[in-house]
């Protein structure tokens, strides 16, 4: 006796808006904020139609709006399916005559409503607001990737509800689900940085494209708008507003619905015996005990270890017992007893634990040549090197000569692997190489080495590389410094006007051409900066908006000079101004040219005059 | 109305129902009495389609009731623990219930307002009392017009008046529309005078079942006094509990009552006096033949 029934209830989702509409308020607040009144305010605050378009887009773009949903997708999903945390409710709405299809979608429907609707609703209010700055075309591409966005989020929500019997559980699923790839990549890195030889460097890398199966950290890192700054007119600008990470977003869609068919299947099958336990499915439980006995037991032996210097076999020893303790922590809080010892799970604990073993044995061993590999150079688009000053260089031949070093200190791994953790060994000083190759994927390759300083076969090479004035020139002032108007700064606590601190520029440049500077590891004489001293210079320039910040390596950490981002500078200032840089080096008393100036200038009458830096260090110290 | 077939259902290793059979007929007033942990509450989930069986079947005028919403329909469900949404007050639930069960009578629950009258309707149901939550629950099931209504723990922190209305309500319901109900409880006092079908359950096992009148005339009461020395019961009747008083043996006999009279006669006994026994000590006794018994405890 079964009645064809309507794919969900109305009366379900019409009481679930009713009593779940705070939800929709929270996130329409927060959107309000994040949308419509600082666009309002870019109006309010501005006349000037391409400024207005900049601000327009940053604001459309900034990443709040993609991380908000994640929390908003969770609070619809949340209210919605709550009922499946509470034996009482649980029972009663399944004993309702409602199967448990219209009950899953007449719920899934309701939350997406609570969180959809805000989104859409601050689109509207934001509209007029849009279609004044001129970007009318963007408001449709820009709401449908939100809720697309939202949707996905959401999706992940619903499963980690009908995958939980707490809800602590569903959120500790939500977050594991959203983020799991990423910490357990996070985690091995954190191993091979401290093992791996050359990897000390490999924590520091974020790119977000290699955490596909963790969406938050993917899409937030991926999607997003951007736009050709140094268009000049408002319809050019217009015209190059675009969404990158569009086809990920839509192949995460795509999966999302599959998601959702899954989620219904497990729905279906869903024990309601087994509301308040932390998973609702007998085959999520050897699941969890690993993964936590994995990521608590690296995480606890790592942090231990982290302290001091990694002994691999301490590190075993401490990973050993850290699994063991939280898989049986686990299976304390699914059995919820302390009575958990029996042979079975004994023995699958020993077999987790050697698994968990077997793998960092391999990490450590390299066994699949990690530490080994360098990317062709037809792979990339720029390479990297950071030592005395960052190379960056994006013609082949250019990066062939940085792959060159890179290969030198892999032929020599035998002598240098005990330098791995950059501990000193009998007094010699070490430098720090670190390599960067950014592939033409996105993807970013670094490693990181102690050289020691006397290791001429190695450092020869690497000072013939970094001894390049365009370069050393570039570290200081940046890669666009014919455009800067230098306009200020200080030598020898004395300030500098404009027309002395160009002067300086230009006879620091003619410095570095005519090779009055030496960049050099390792073989320079210990007295060589010992008289020189330390110079500022500040000015303005406009940003250089071309670059694209995810294919220099190191363009972050220049950000106050030439190098920067411009969504980071964009969304501090408001609109893309003219930008203040600053120059900071030494002259020594070899630059013959800067030394001539500051002469003309009457800073100093003779190059002695140059104070010592050990002397300028005890003054910045006292 | 209801047929219960070899039905099994375990948690984690622990069996709850164990080969169950059950047969509620219609129109009945089926009372499911048994210790605690019997399993009552599991089976009422059963029944109401909330937990799947792991063995057997379960049919409901012949359909299984799990996942079913067509016979769920037919049925309304109280549990021991209500369910409402914290902001619902009785008008928000009863649009609930009216969406989800089709044949609910508007007109009835118009009509009842004057019985539960001490409702505020518009007040939110968290707010209102153990009893008067209950009131609402059974207002609005009995609103669904069900053909059958399953009970659990059902007017337990109801008032003695409200407790009579609502049996009277659903009793002529049951008189009228021939409905069913399935009622578990631990008043057996109460059952005794609603019900006319008795399940015990023990254990996971339903140890008897039988209609009231059967149950309680099959289930006697004896006092006998003998001019000399009683004779062993054992061999001739089927005793539950035996007390001596004197010369007067107090027996609980097992069995039809002619049989037994006539048996007991062939003893010669001074006086013999049969007495019906209560649900209650029909329980307490049944329950003493299946090791639940009242232990003498001193402390």
């Amino acid at each position: 006796m079964r009645s064809k029934t309507s794919l969900f209830k109305p009366v379900i989702i019409k009481t679930n808006l009713k009593r779940f509409w705070p939800v929709s308020l929270i996130y329409m607040i927060v959107l309000i904020f994040l949308l419509p009144v600082p666009l309002a305010d870019i109006f309010r605050h501005s006349d000037d139609g391409l400024g207005i378009m900049h601000s327009v887009i940053s604001i459309l773009s900034t990443s709040q709006l993609i991380i908000f949903p994640v929390f908003a997708a969770a609070g619809g999903a949340f209210t919605c399916f709550f009922y499946l945390f509470s034996a009482r409710s649980s029972n009663m709405i399944h004993a309702f005559p409602v199967d448990r299809k219209q009950l899953f979608a007449s719920n899934f429907i309701s939350g997406l409503i609570l969180i959809a609707a805000p989104q859409v609703i601050a689109a509207i209010i934001s509209a007029p607001f849009i279609m004044e700055a001129g970007l009318a075309r963007c408001i449709l591409p820009w709401l449908l990737t939100s809720l697309a966005c939202l949707f996905i989020f959401y999706v992940i929500a619903v499963l980690s509800c009908v995958l939980a019997g707490h809800a602590l559980a569903a959120l500790v699923f939500y977050a594991f689900f959203n983020l799991a790839e990423g910490l357990m990549i996070l985690l091995c890195r954190a191993f091979l940085s401290l093992t791996g030889f050359g990897l000390s460097g490999i924590l520091a890398v974020g790119n977000m494209r290699q955490y596909i199966l963790s969406p938050a950290m993917f899409i937030t890192g991926v999607f997003g708008l951007s736009a050709d700054y140094n268009q000049e007119t408002m319809q050019e600008f217009a015209r190059s507003v675009h969404y990158h990470g569009i086809i990920p977003l839509v192949i995460y869609v795509i999966v999302c619905c599959f998601i959702t068919l899954l989620a219904l299947y497990l729905y279906k099958k869903r024990r309601l015996e087994t509301v308040q336990e932390m998973s609702a499915f007998a085959f999520m439980r050897p699941l969890m005990r690993w993964i936590i006995a994995f990521g608590v037991g690296t995480a606890a032996a790592l942090a231990i270890e982290s302290m001091g210097i990694l002994s691999f076999p301490r590190f075993l020893v401490l990973l050993i017992i850290f699994a063991l303790l939280s898989f049986f922590a686990v299976e304390m809080v699914l059995k919820k007893s302390f009575r958990i010892f029996r042979k079975r799970t004994v023995i699958e604990a020993a077999l987790c634990v050697v698994c968990v073993s077997a793998l960092f044995i391999i990490l450590r061993n390299d066994t699949f040549g990690i530490t080994n590999r360098i990317p062709d150079p037809d792979e990339l688009s720029a390479a990297g090197l950071t030592s005395n000053v960052l190379i960056v260089k994006e013609d082949k031949e250019d990066i062939e000569k940085i792959e060159d070093v890179h290969k030198l200190i892999l032929e020599h791994k035998a002598e240098l692997i005990e330098y791995n953790s950059g501990a000193f060994h009998d007094g010699i000083p070490l430098e720090y190489l670190a390599f960067t190759y950014c592939r033409k994927d996105g993807s970013i390759l670094s490693r990181g080495y102690y050289i020691p300083v006397d290791m001429i076969e190695i450092i020869e090479p690497l000072n013939e590389l970094e001894n390049d004035a365009s370069l050393v020139s570039d570290y200081i002032f940046g890669i666009n410094s014919d455009d800067i108007k230098w306009d200020s700064g200080n030598i020898l606590e004395q300030s500098l006007d404009a027309e002395t601190a160009e002067a300086i520029y230009i006879a620091y440049r003619e410095d570095l051409e005519d090779g009055n500077i030496r960049w050099q590891t390792g073989s320079l004489e210990p007295d060589y900066w010992d008289r020189s001293c330390y110079v500022t210079l500040t000015g303005m320039v406009s940003p250089r908006l071309d670059l694209p910040q995810d294919k220099i390596p190191g363009m972050r950490a220049y950000y106050a000079g030439p190098y920067f981002s411009p969504a980071t500078t964009w969304s501090m200032y408001g609109t893309p101004a003219r930008e203040q840089v600053m120059a900071q080096f030494y002259v020594t008393t070899n630059c013959t040219h800067t030394i001539e100036v500051l002469k003309e200038a009457g800073i100093i009458e003779t190059a002695e005059d140059l104070l010592p830096r050990m002397d300028e260090d005890a003054i910045i110290v006292g | 109305m209801i047929k219960i077939n070899k039905l099994s259902k375990s948690f984690d290793g622990h069996v709850v129902l164990n080969d169950l059979d059950m047969h509620v007929p219609k129109g009945a007033v089926y009372g499911l009495v048994g210790p605690n942990g019997a399993g009552k509450s599991t089976l009422m989930r059963l029944v109401t389609g909330i937990y799947r069986p792991d063995n057997g079947s379960i049919k409901i005028d012949g359909s299984d009731p799990y996942e079913n919403a067509a016979v769920k329909e037919r049925f309304a469900y109280i549990p021991d623990e209500l369910f409402y949404h914290v902001q619902d007050n009785t008008e928000d639930l009863k649009k609930y219930y009216a969406g989800l069960y089709p044949g609910f009578d508007h007109a009835l629950y118009e009509k009842l307002k004057e019985v539960f009258s001490s409702i505020d309707t518009k007040q939110p149901i968290r707010r209102l009392s153990k009893g008067m939550k209950k009131q609402v629950i059974f207002w609005l099931s009995i609103c669904c017009r069900p053909e059958l209504m399953i009970l659990d723990e059902p007017v337990d922190g109801l008032d003695p008046v409200m407790r009579r209305q609502i049996w009277s309500i659903l009793l002529s319901d049951v008189a009228e529309s021939g409905m069913t109900v399935l009622v578990s409880s631990h008043n057996l006092r109460e059952l005794e005078d609603v019900c006319d079908h008795v399940g015990i359950l023990h254990k996971g096992k339903l140890m008897i079942e039988h209609s009231l009148s059967d149950l309680q005339s099959n289930i006697m009461k004896i006092q006998v006094a003998y001019a000399n020395d009683a004779p062993d019961f054992h061999g001739i009747l089927d005793v539950l509990h035996e007390k001596t008083s004197g010369r007067v043996k107090e027996l609980i006999v097992r069995g039809d009552q002619e049989t037994v009279r006539r048996k007991l006669t062939a003893t010669n006994p001074l006086f013999t006096d049969m007495l019906p026994l209560t649900l209650e000590e029909i329980f307490i006794y049944e329950m003493g033949g299946a090791d639940y018994e009242i232990k003498d405890i001193f402390i």
